[in-house]
Formats: structure tokens, C-alpha cells, sequence
């Protein structure tokens, strides 16, 4: 049907048109109302998960208990991730996974803390009180061994990979075991 | 599902794909699997996927369709210097080059240079041209090092991805900014590739964002004529491109990219010149040396907001500039899309995705010397606006660990044919982790474009009435219907251990109602036919000097039956050797859906076209070597049995390509192509005006430098 001389059909178009329109930007921002059911874990979280929990045998504490608390500070659908390896045990030592504000005394609960999807603002104050502290940093934030956190996750390409910054440990008292600095894509 | 990791020499080889881990929201065993793994193998992991067949991301294994994927090592080991020629590795996919830019691409039958039954995607971005009926295969470009993958389904894609995916959809997706950090620099210079040079930088900004820029320029050298000597059909472009991404919060992706890009091509018209004092045919003339400049651009942002694992919401904009200083006609267009698109699951068990789109398209059309926009009363006509709009939706349903069925379907409201309803049903069945059967069954249009309709195609086609050449014009008719195809796929995909890997497909598709030219009942000016050579033969009175004219339009007149098989087979030979076999048989048969006496002839040579237009067989033999001290040697041998209609007797060609990495980012290689072969035509057409010129063997060597 040719619709080039049609009013009427010409009328139609532009009436629907405009309710696809209408409709598009309607279900647009309908889209907003919906709540944060449950965050996606992706293959990402899954594999730096896997990291954190591998990265812990190659770390001496200065102190060694029966357990090793890893603390988690930020938001994000890997925290579902990480809940799944609380419990499990790393070098004869069980794992506790917990989730902690930005104000938490960390030196005084956590063995480890990941940060993620925080402002540099509350980083780098939390690297600052943490400093010369035995608790190893570990964080997905961009720069982040540049603020004097100890290890750095970094997504390059399809793959994850890791920086480390040997002085923050040192100065910490944490020993990193030489096959972790090998495999680090940068030292410090 | 269980993941393996297999060594980086094959990693993102499709034993990878194949092998891989593949997120699905449907599995839960796998959670633990990687903490199993070595922190080594973690930070050596990478994840493909693939998205084309059901919008969501899938196992390459697991995928109801005759999926194959490109890889991005693929492209780089065979060494093609354009997506065209990648597209040589698809099994069943017919890549022919009539001349220095212009192709004939085309899947499952219906091969032309005007081939409008298969959907091409850059990115999300589709690059039909309407007008044409076909891409402009020579503006189709980025940077090779920097395409991802290029996923190509064979058969109808239609419900998801609409009108016009009757015979396949070819995606070309390219690599995220984060994935592409830091410089890259391509160069190279050959006999046929004259010179070419490209130039990538990626670097980081903010918190989450990532970009990258890239130049990239060719001067290729104009193909042969058949005695010879230079056709002068040279193509040079030159394009510049960006891509960005960041996260503007937690659960949001935002992506912004475009390019910009302008070239010239050479190719050679014969035409009728209607203004030149008339001799005999003498009006009939080649224009050689005549440049054909395009040029365009295009941004697309999308955004996608991901909810949970079992939903997220995406938007994608796309606006593109296109302009074509074609001596047949000048042709600028204008097209902005919009499309949003949930995923979610309402039920368990049930993945639901659903979306609606937009596109409007602008033309205007200048100097239409011989392709000429009419409107109804056949009067020239200068610009015209298209609207498209559709709403898709496709329920995917995980019946229990081995069967999976899913339904699609996607209505269509387009500017020709009013509205379009496309329905699709797969059911795949994991008979075990190796071993996938498929079934899938759909109906597909292909709606008239703009250049069978509304557009008179003169002075280009000529035919020989016996004394005298004669000009044959094709004007386009309004009142076509929509093609149809009803198509029935069966596919069958095993891996046996991990090192060989069959994939089997066999199609059945019925068209109704396709595009046929058939004598007019008048001539193009709205005039009568005159019978000087009695009641059967209709002609144009021939104008001050003119040769004869012989008037024909489009009807829908023929329906046609395709039958076929696509096999795949991949062998990793030795742990540094890897092969794959692809080999297709195709079979035709058209027949006029009339009984009208005076089509009766019309018809049958258009089923003899169609018949006749594509090659019965194909087949392809890569190699891929990992030899010592860092040396990679690659061969292709392609095979393609003889293409009636084009005139182009069957050929085998070869392509070979050595390597040496100095280091990790620097590598130097050396390409063949078309190995042992002075030239060779590939296609011959009569209705577009170009004239064929012949491929010819081509050196060249490259260097790519990344730091």
C-alpha cells in the first residue's frame, strides 16, 4: 500500500509515532522506579573474589590467629560474591567476611579490607588512618596503590590482573611471599 | 557446565568460545568453580561470549542458530585487510568482489551486489542503504586490530533483529575502550594494499571511564581489467573513530562511540549518454577515471542499567550521516534510531527480553542522472522521510537441564508494506555437556526498499535485441508486497574431547512473493509502448538519437525453494596447530507463482537469475601454526564451484600469511593473497552500470607496534 498521498494513513503514522515516542520515554522512566532487587554478580566479581580469596596464602600476618577477618567497605553486587567465601578456610586459618561502614575501626577488626565503589575522598582518609597498621588494602579503585593501598585490582582487556605496592605492606609489617610480587603486574 | 582452561595458545580461539566460561543466569552449580582455580590461571582468564542469537549473552554450544563467530584472532592471523574479506571464513557465506569497492555478499542463495536479504550490524548500527538495496560494502570499516568479533547467524534472524535478517545478520562488534589501552600502530605497503596506516591511543579518565581514538587510512590499487591492463577502480579512505565508556553509577554502563570517514572510489560505469550526437551504439560509453567520493559519520550512545543477574534495562541511540557523490546519483541520508530494551524473569525458568525501536531516515537525492527517486506520478522527486517502528519480544524457557524452547516474535510497522509480523521458535537439547541439537522454525519478510519502489533505474542495462544493443530501464512499483520466507533449521554440535569440534546445519526455506523485473506496460515517461516488431515485443520510441527502449518494472513473481548444508569442523591437530574445515551445498529452485501467459517468459528468466545466481558449493581450509621462537604461519585455501549467472567459472584461491613477534608488542608479517593466480573475475552484474574488473595476486608486509 503506497502511503505517500494518503492523509489519512500519513495521520496514522504520526499518531503512532508519537506514541511510540510517548511510550518509549514512558517506559524510560518508568525504569527508574524500580528498586535494586538484587545486585547481578558477574563473571567479574566472581573472578576477583577468587583473587582476594587466593591472594590472602601468599600474605604472613605479623600475628597469626584462627581466624582472618576480611572486611568489606562499599557497596556493590560483588559483596554477594564475597559473603560465599566466609567460612572457608586459607592456610589453615578460617575466613570471616564482614560488611563495615566507612567510620569502623579497621585496625582493630579486619585482618584485610577490600574497598570498593567509595569516593576517593573516604579512601584515601581510610588509607591514612590505616598506615603502618597489619591490614592488608585490597581494592578494585583505579590509582589505588598510588594512595598507598597494598594491592590493586585492575581489569585490563578480557582478563584481571593485580599491582602491588611492597612499601605499604613493609611498612605495615605484612610479608608478601615472592611468587605473589612475581606475578603482580606492578611493584612498588 | 564445566569450566576448563586450556593454554594461552588458545586462548580466544573458538575451542575457547567453545570451552570457556559463559556466565548464564540459569546455572548455579559453577559458582565455586573458580575458587578452585590458581591465582595464575584467574589472572589469565578471559571471558567471550555471544550475543547475537537471543540478545543475551549464551554459550556459543548452547546457541539455536547457525551461529559462527570471527574471532578477533581470526582476522588478525588470516591477514584480510577489510570485513569483507573476513567474511570469506563463514561457512556458507558467498563473498564475491565485482570490483576495486564494490561486493556482492550474501548467505543461503540470492548472491548480488543488490543483496537485501541479509542485515548488517556495526556495533548496533545497521548499514543497509535503501536506495541501493544493499551496503556500501567500501564505507564499512574500523579498525581491524580493534573488532572483537564479528558474529554472523545464517538464516532468518527476523524476530529479534527485523525485517531484512531474512537470510542471516552479520554483526560486527568492536573491542571496549578499557580493552584496548595504550598505542597502537599498524602500517604496511604492498603491491595491491599500497600503503595503509592506522593509529590507536586508550587511556583512562575519572574514576570508571575509559576512551580511545583511532586514525586509519588505506590507498588500495585499482583491480584488472579482463585484458589486463589497469582498471584504475583505486579506493582510498581515510576515517578517524572514538570510543568511551564509563559508569556513571554502580549498576549503569554508559557507552559513547562514532567516526567520521571520507574516501573516493574509481569505479567504472558503462552508460547510455542520452546528450551525445548518436552514431550507432556510439552513445553507449564506458567513463572510466570518474570519482565516486563518500563520506559519513555516526555517533551511538547506549546506556544499560543492570538491575540484578535477571534484569536489566538498555537504551541505544544511533544517528548516522551518509553521503554518496555516485555519478548515477547524489545521495545524502540521514537516519536517527532509538531503541530500549528489558530483560528480566517474570517466572522462573522463563528469561523474557522485549523492546521497542525507532528509525526515521532523511534523504535527498541530487544530480539522479540514472538512478532517479519518483514520486507516485512518476515525477522526479528530491527528498523523502521514512519511518520504522517495531516492538519485539522473545521468551526464553529453560525447561530443565537439557531442553531449552524459545519463542519470538516481532511486529514491524514500515513505510511500504504497512505491518510486518514475524514469529520464530527454537528448541535446543542438550543431549550432554558435548552434545547440542537444535531445531528452529520462523517466518521472515523482506520488506521493498526505497529503490524497488520508488525509483527508475536507466541507461545503465543494456541488452542485445539482435541488431542493436537496446537499453532495458526498470522502474520501481509501489504496490509490491513484502518477500516471505517460512524457514525450518536443524543443527547439530558435538565436541569430542577437546581437541576436534563438529557443527552441522541443514536449512529448508520457502519464499513467496520474490522481487521479479518483468516488461512494463509503459514507458518510464508515462507514454505507450509501440509494436514495430509485431504484438509481442514492446518498445519505447526511441528519442532524437537514442537506442531503443525496452521498459520494465518489478512485480512479485516468483516463489522459490533453498535447501542446504553448512558443516564446520575444527581439528586442533598438535597443541601448537590448529585447523578448520568449513564446506557448504546449497540448492535453489525457483519457479513463477503466475500462470498469467504474457509473464510466462518474463518469469522464467527470472527463474533462471535467481537459480543460477549463486555458486552450489563452497569450502574453506584454515590453517594456524604456532612455530618455534615466536615464528605464526597461516594458510587459507577457499574454494567456490562455479556462479552461472555472474558469468564466474568455479575457483580455489590462496592466501598465506608469516609472522614473527620480536616481542610481546612488536610483530612483523608477511601477507599473500590470491596466491597463483594472475587475476580472476568473481562477479559479473548487468543491472548496476559498473563494469567488473578482476582481482589480482597481492603482497604486502606490516608491521604493528603496540607500547
Amino acid at each position: 500500500m503506497s502511503i505517500f498521498t494518503n492523509a489519512s494513513a500519513k495521520a496514522t503514522i504520526k499518531v503512532t509515532t508519537k506514541v511510540t515516542i510517548i511510550s518509549l520515554v514512558s517506559v524510560i522512566l518508568f525504569s527508574f522506579q524500580f528498586n535494586t532487587a538484587r545486585a547481578a554478580t558477574s563473571p567479574e566479581d566472581k573472578i576477583k573474589t577468587a583473587i582476594i580469596f587466593k591472594l590472602t596464602k601468599f600474605i604472613s600476618w605479623p600475628k597469626k590467629t584462627q581466624s582472618l577477618t576480611i572486611c568489606v567497605l562499599g557497596e556493590g553486587s560483588i559483596n554477594n560474591e564475597l559473603h560465599k567465601i566466609n567460612r572457608k578456610s586459607t592456610m589453615g586459618r578460617r575466613l570471616s567476611v564482614t560488611h563495615r561502614n566507612a567510620n569502623s575501626p579497621f585496625e582493630k577488626l579486619c585482618d584485610a579490607l577490600f574497598i570498593h565503589n567509595i569516593d576517593n575522598v573516604t579512601v584515601k582518609s581510610v588509607l591514612k588512618r590505616l598506615e603502618g597498621k597489619p591490614v592488608l588494602t585490597i581494592s578494585d579503585i583505579r590509582s589505588f596503590v598510588d594512595y598507598g593501598g597494598m594491592i590493586g585490582l585492575k581489569r585490563s582487556g578480557k582478563k584481571i590482573n593485580f599491582s602491588i605496592n611492597n612499601t605499604s605492606a613493609t611498612n605495615a609489617s605484612l610479608s608478601i611471599n615472592s611468587r605473589l610480587l612475581k606475578l603482580a603486574k606492578t611493584v612498588k | 557446565m564445566k569450566t576448563q582452561l586450556l593454554p594461552s595458545i588458545l586462548a580466544s580461539s573458538l575451542f575457547f568460545a567453545i570451552n570457556a566460561h559463559a556466565d548464564h543466569p540459569a546455572q548455579e552449580s559453577e559458582d565455586d568453580d573458580f575458587l578452585d582455580f590458581s591465582l595464575e590461571e584467574l589472572i589469565s582468564l578471559d571471558i567471550p561470549d555471544v550475543t547475537s542469537v537471543s540478545r543475551k549473552k549464551q554459550r556459543l554450544m548452547d546457541s539455536a542458530a547457525a551461529i559462527y563467530v570471527i574471532t578477533s584472532e581470526d582476522i588478525l592471523r588470516s591477514g584480510v585487510t577489510s570485513i569483507p574479506e573476513a567474511l570469506r571464513m563463514v561457512p556458507g557465506m558467498q563473498v564475491a568482489r565485482m570490483n576495486g569497492n564494490t561486493w556482492s555478499i550474501s548467505t543461503r542463495g540470492f548472491n548480488y551486489i543488490f543483496a537485501n536479504k541479509l542485515l548488517v550490524l556495526i556495533d548496533g548500527r545497521t548499514v543497509y542503504s535503501p536506495l541501493f538495496s544493499g551496503v556500501n560494502w567500501d564505507v564499512q570499516d574500523t579498525l581491524m586490530e580493534d573488532i572483537d568479533r564479528i558474529e554472523v547467524i545464517r538464516g532468518p534472524g527476523a524476530a529479534l533483529w527485523g525485517a531484512n535478517a531474512v537470510n542471516g545478520v552479520i554483526n560486527v562488534i568492536t573491542k571496549k575502550a578499557a580493552d584496548t589501552q595504550g598505542s597502537l600502530v599498524s602500517l604496511g605497503a604492498g603491491n595491491e594494499e599500497k600503503a595503509f596506516g592506522a593509529y590507536r591511543y586508550g587511556g583512562e579518565f575519572g574514576e570508571t571511564g575509559f576512551y580511545k581514538v583511532y586514525v586509519k587510512t588505506f590507498e588500495r590499487d585499482g583491480l584488472a581489467k579482463t585484458d589486463g591492463s589497469d582498471a584504475n577502480d583505486d579506493w582510498k579512505m581515510k576515517r578517524v573513530g572514538f570510543k568511551t565508556e564509563w559508569k556513571p553509577a554502580a549498576d549503569t554502563d554508559f557507552t559513547l562511540l562514532g567516526d567520521l570517514y571520507e574516501g573516493t572510489t574509481r569505479p567504472a560505469l558503462t552508460i547510455f549518454k542520452n546528450d551525445e550526437p548518436f552514431a550507432g551504439d556510439k552513445g553507449m560509453q564506458m567513463l572510466e577515471n570518474i570519482s565516486r567520493d563518500q563520506r559519513g559519520g555516526n555517533l551511538i550512545a547506549h546506556w544499560k542499567k543492570t538491575v540484578s543477574d535477571t534484569e536489566d534495562y538498555s537504551l541505544r541511540a544511533v544517528i548516522d550521516d551518509y553521503q554518496n557523490f555516485d555519478y548515477r546519483v547524489t545521495e545524502k541520508r540521514q537516519s536517527f534510531d532509538m531503541e530500549f530494551q528489558h530483560y528480566f524473569q517474570p517466572i522462573e525458568n522463563h528469561d523474557l527480553v522485549w523492546g521497542l525501536s525507532f528509525r526515521r531516515t532523511w534523504y535527498q537525492m541530487s544530480d539522479m542522472r540514472n538512478i532517479i527517486h519518483r514520486d507516485e506520478n512518476g515525477q522526479p522527486k528530491d527528498s523523502r522521510q521514512d519511518n520504522l517502528y517495531s516492538l519485539f519480544a522473545q521468551d526464553d524457557i529453560t525447561l530443565n537441564h537439557h531442553w531449552n524452547l524459545s519463542f519470538s516474535a516481532r511486529y514491524e510497522h514500515n513505510e511500504f508494506t504497512g505491518k510486518e509480523f514475524q514469529p520464530n521458535a527454537k528448541l535446543t537439547w542438550k543431549v550432554n555437556d558435548n552434545r547440542t541439537l537444535w531445531a528452529s522454525v520462523s517466518k521472515a519478510v523482506k520488506t521493498p526498499s526505497v529503490s524497488e519502489t520508488a525509483v527508475l533505474s536507466d541507461n545503465i542495462t543494456f541488452v542485445n535485441t539482435g541488431p542493436s544493443n537496446a537499453i532495458l530501464s526498470i522502474a520501481g512499483n509501489q504496490k509490491l508486497q513484502s518477500e516471505e520466507l517460512n524457514a525450518f533449521e536443524l543443527g547439530y554440535r558435538e565436541q569430542f574431547g577437546s581437541l576436534f569440534r563438529l557443527d552441522v546445519t541443514g536449512f529448508y526455506n520457502q519464499y513467496k512473493n520474490i522481487v521479479a523485473y518483468v516488461e512494463a506496460s509503459k514507458c518510464p515517461d508515462g507514454s505507450s509502448l509501440i509494436y514495430p516488431l509485431g504484438p509481442d515485443f514492446g518498445i519505447c520510441q526511441p528519442k532524437n538519437n537514442s537506442l531503443i527502449s525496452l521498459p520494465s518494472t518489478l512485480i512479485n513473481g516468483l516463489d522459490a525453494a533453498t535447501y542446504g548444508l553448512e558443516i564446520v569442523a575444527d581439528w586442533q591437530a598438535k597443541d601448537w596447530w590448529k585447523l578448520q574445515l568449513t564446506y557448504s551445498w546449497l540448492q535453489v529452485d525457483a519457479s513463477p507463482n503466475s500462470s498469467n501467459p504474457s509473464l510466462a517468459y518474463a518469469l522464467k528468466r527470472n527463474e533462471w537469475l535467481v537459480e543460477d545466481l549463486n555458486a552450489k558449493q563452497t569450502a574453506t581450509l584454515r590453517s594456524s601454526m604456532n612455530l618455534p621462537n615466536q615464528w605464526y604461519f597461516d594458510f587459507w585455501i577457499r574454494g567456490m564451484s562455479n556462479m552461472k549467472n555472474a558469468g564466474v567459472p568455479g575457483y580455489t584461491a590462496l592466501d598465506m600469511r608469516l609472522a614473527k613477534k620480536i616481542n610481546d608488542n612488536l610483530e612483523l608479517s608477511l601477507v599473500a593473497q590470491n596466491l597463483f593466480d594472475k587475476q580472476r573475475a568473481e562477479f559479473t552484474e548487468v543491472f548496476s552500470g559498473l563494469s567488473a574488473t578482476e582481482i589480482e595476486e597481492s603482497w604486502y608486509a606490516q608491521i604493528r607496534w603496540s607500547f
